[in-house]
């Protein structure tokens, strides 16, 4: 898969911007769009939701978020286009090891889920 | 977003250089404020920085001094030990460090490192105020005589108001002084108790000082107004609060 955008939605600045740093550390031709706020980043999604060139390929999205956490978000893109949904794939980024948010996670196979920090290997299982 | 304190001590310069490499490319979340190559000298740093992270090369002799940290009167700081020699992250447990790090450095290992760092030192910060929130509430609820839970990472102390003769601003640290010419620092900025204190007969004359208004002695004129208190300290009155000061004693 070739990765050129990531988005990451997450509204704390720190693991935002150390999830950033990792990622461009592996590769740096890699465009990053931050959100901190779940709200901007779904407003940015549906106005594009038919323009792939300005969506991300992968969507780096944390749980716990004020106003829409992650499954709302979820929820939300899913109502989106077809185009986005072929276009960009949500990965679930946590601290969280509560069993009950790991399984409604998996409970769409279609979202995959990883631990933050995210690891080399984990990233290169997303690229292979 | 918290800007980690950082002091590296270790002789090797290839560590400290990609270190200051790392801290240029990351200003956001780091800043390293000294270096030097062995432990003793370390603690100089420590006691004047009060850094939140020391990077440690843990050979014999700095670990031989390590427990000096240990008489430190403020939040001692998470340690990254950094080696060439694996057997070193054995010690690393030993010390409680919170990671280690094997030479060379790659920049993704450390930025993980430091993600660890910043959240246990959230974590702490977290459960010290939920424990200082309890105490504060208790005291409020059955009104004993004014009491203070003064926190640093280690600890909670608590202590009556009315012993307090002043409280000091240190930066991101508050010193309060006492009758009994004890200090205790407190890893808390003055704001952080305003409010606890300006209901106790407490003024803050100063941007640094927040001064117990029955400690005070005399208060004296000389080029603007100073309090003077029982152990020969002298503090000046801000001129910009003289006036609401003169008023809060209804002199």
């Amino acid at each position: 898969m070739k990765i050129e955008k990531i988005m990451i939605v997450d509204d704390n600045e720190f693991d935002c911007y150390i999830t950033s740093k990792i990622i461009n550390n592996l590769d740096e031709s890699i465009d990053i769009m931050e959100f901190n706020s779940s709200l901007t980043a779904i407003q940015f999604l549906e106005e594009f939701q038919n323009s792939p060139e300005k969506l991300p390929n992968l969507i780096f999205l944390d749980i716990y978020m004020p106003i829409i956490d992650g499954f709302g978000f979820v929820e939300k893109f899913n109502t989106f286009s077809d185009v986005i949904k072929a276009h960009t794939k949500i990965f679930i980024l946590s601290t969280t090891v509560d069993d009950l948010y790991i399984n409604k996670a998996k409970l769409n196979s279609s979202i995959l889920y990883s631990s933050k920090p995210i690891t080399n290997e984990f990233f290169q299982s997303i690229i292979n | 977003m918290k800007l980690i304190k950082a002091i590296i001590i270790d002789s090797n310069l290839d560590v400290i250089n990609q270190l200051s490499k790392f801290a240029e490319e990351n200003t956001v979340i780091i800043d390293i404020c000294g270096f030097c190559d062995n432990f003793i000298d370390g603690i100089e740093l420590i006691k004047t920085h009060k850094p939140d992270l020391i990077f440690l090369d843990p050979t014999n002799d700095n670990l031989a001094s390590f427990d000096l940290v240990k008489e430190l009167a403020f939040n001692i700081p998470k340690f990254i030990f950094i080696s060439d020699d694996k057997n070193m992250a054995y010690e690393a447990f030993q010390y409680n460090a919170v990671d280690f790090l094997k030479k060379t450095l790659n920049f993704n290992e450390l930025i993980v490192s430091i993600y660890k760092v910043i959240k246990l030192i959230e974590m702490e910060i977290s459960f010290q105020n939920q424990k200082v929130y309890q105490i504060n509430s208790f005291v409020t609820e059955s009104n004993a005589n004014g009491f203070i839970a003064i926190s640093s990472s280690d600890k909670i102390e608590l202590i009556k108001l009315a012993e307090i003769v002043y409280c000091k601003a240190e930066g991101k640290y508050t010193e309060f002084v006492l009758i009994n010419k004890q200090k205790i620092l407190s890893s808390k900025n003055l704001g952080e108790y305003s409010s606890i204190l300006m209901s106790n007969q407490f003024f803050r004359i100063h941007h640094s000082y927040v001064v117990n208004i029955k400690q005070i002695l005399k208060i004296t004129k000389k080029d603007g107004l100073y309090c003077e208190f029982a152990n020969g300290i002298s503090l000046p009155v801000a001129k910009r609060r003289q006036e609401e000061f003169v008023k809060f004693l209804k002199l």
